[in-house]
């Protein structure tokens, strides 16, 4: 099964979600500061790296763990996503996709903002490390849902 | 799925996409197809009815290759990279060509714009976007092709 965490940048809420799922980071207790800093490609995409599908692993059933910076297209993307995969004749069971703005807060969104627009690193980068602690357990939550969901599909 | 496909993108309300894929199918001619009659194409009802990020096959060109029209609130310039890369990570090698449908605005189109994010997609703005988008491919004379991602 293919699962992709999105989120407007692909920098912070989707690679958070996506590490979760991976056991990068452990779901019973908020990671610190240099956990989150040094998870793969954190607070490091581009606008030039966004639209592009980004592999972060495969989990313990075998599915393929994405996450993706997907802008303005929030309100289209799971349309865009399952028309394209449709018409290549991929059956959309095989797919999840997994919005994570839903866990962002303000600090993350103000940090993430400053790092990855602004180019405020040295301001933005803790700001929205701080951020996603004080969101960890909404991440948490949304990926065991997810992991749930992905339990009763068939992995291809 | 095999056969050169090709994807006609844009972000107005799919007319921009529309008038390219049919001009490319040569159901439009851009010199001589007149406003009111491009105005009163069948297609504009579903076209209004289409949902953003959703394919519309239209036709077929030549070789078999299927016509898709599809548009996108914003952010249009996504489109081929994220079907590029999940044609990766899936694993498929459709033989896609994505064409941005409008790569520059004008006047009309930037008037249409501005006015359907008042007023919403309207019927002065449709009229608008269709005059901007005959006038801006009359000057082109065809539509500028986006980088390809597959053969």
């Amino acid at each position: 099964m293919h699962i992709i965490y999105h989120c407007y940048g692909g920098a912070h809420s989707s690679v958070t979600a996506a590490s979760i799922h991976l056991g990068l980071i452990a779901p019973h207790t908020v990671p610190s500061a240099r956990e989150i800093q040094s998870l793969p490609d954190f607070d490091q995409p581009t606008e030039k790296e966004h639209g592009y599908l980004r592999l972060m692993g495969r989990d313990k059933k075998g599915n393929h763990i994405y996450v993706i910076g997907r802008r303005g297209l929030k309100n289209c993307f799971d349309t865009l996503v399952n028309s394209l995969v449709q018409n290549w004749g991929i059956p959309l069971d095989n797919l999840l996709i997994v919005d994570t703005v839903t866990c962002v807060n303000w600090v993350m969104m103000i940090g993430g903002y400053a790092s990855r627009r602004l180019g405020w690193v040295a301001l933005g980068r803790p700001l929205v490390t701080v951020g996603i602690q004080l969101a960890y357990h909404n991440f948490v939550h949304l990926v065991a849902q997810v992991q749930k969901q992905a339990q009763g599909a068939v992995t291809h | 799925m095999n056969g050169n496909n090709i994807v006609f993108f844009c972000d107005t309300y799919g007319r921009a996409a529309l008038i390219s894929a049919l001009t490319f199918l040569g159901t439009i001619q851009p010199d001589k197809t007149s406003l009111k009659e491009v105005i009163q194409l069948p297609w504009w009802r579903t076209m209004n009815n289409l949902p953003p990020g959703q394919l519309l096959e239209i036709g077929f060109g030549r070789k078999e290759s299927r016509i898709f029209v599809i548009w996108l609130p914003g952010d249009k310039e996504l489109l081929p990279r994220l079907a590029h890369s999940m044609s990766a990570a899936f694993s498929k090698n459709p033989e896609w060509l994505f064409i941005d449908a409008l790569p520059r605005t004008n006047h009309w189109t930037g008037l249409a714009r501005k006015l359907s994010l008042l007023m919403g997609n309207s019927l002065i703005t449709h009229c608008l976007f269709l005059l901007g988008i005959l006038k801006e491919n009359r000057q082109n004379n065809k539509a500028k092709v986006a980088p390809r991602y597959s053969r």
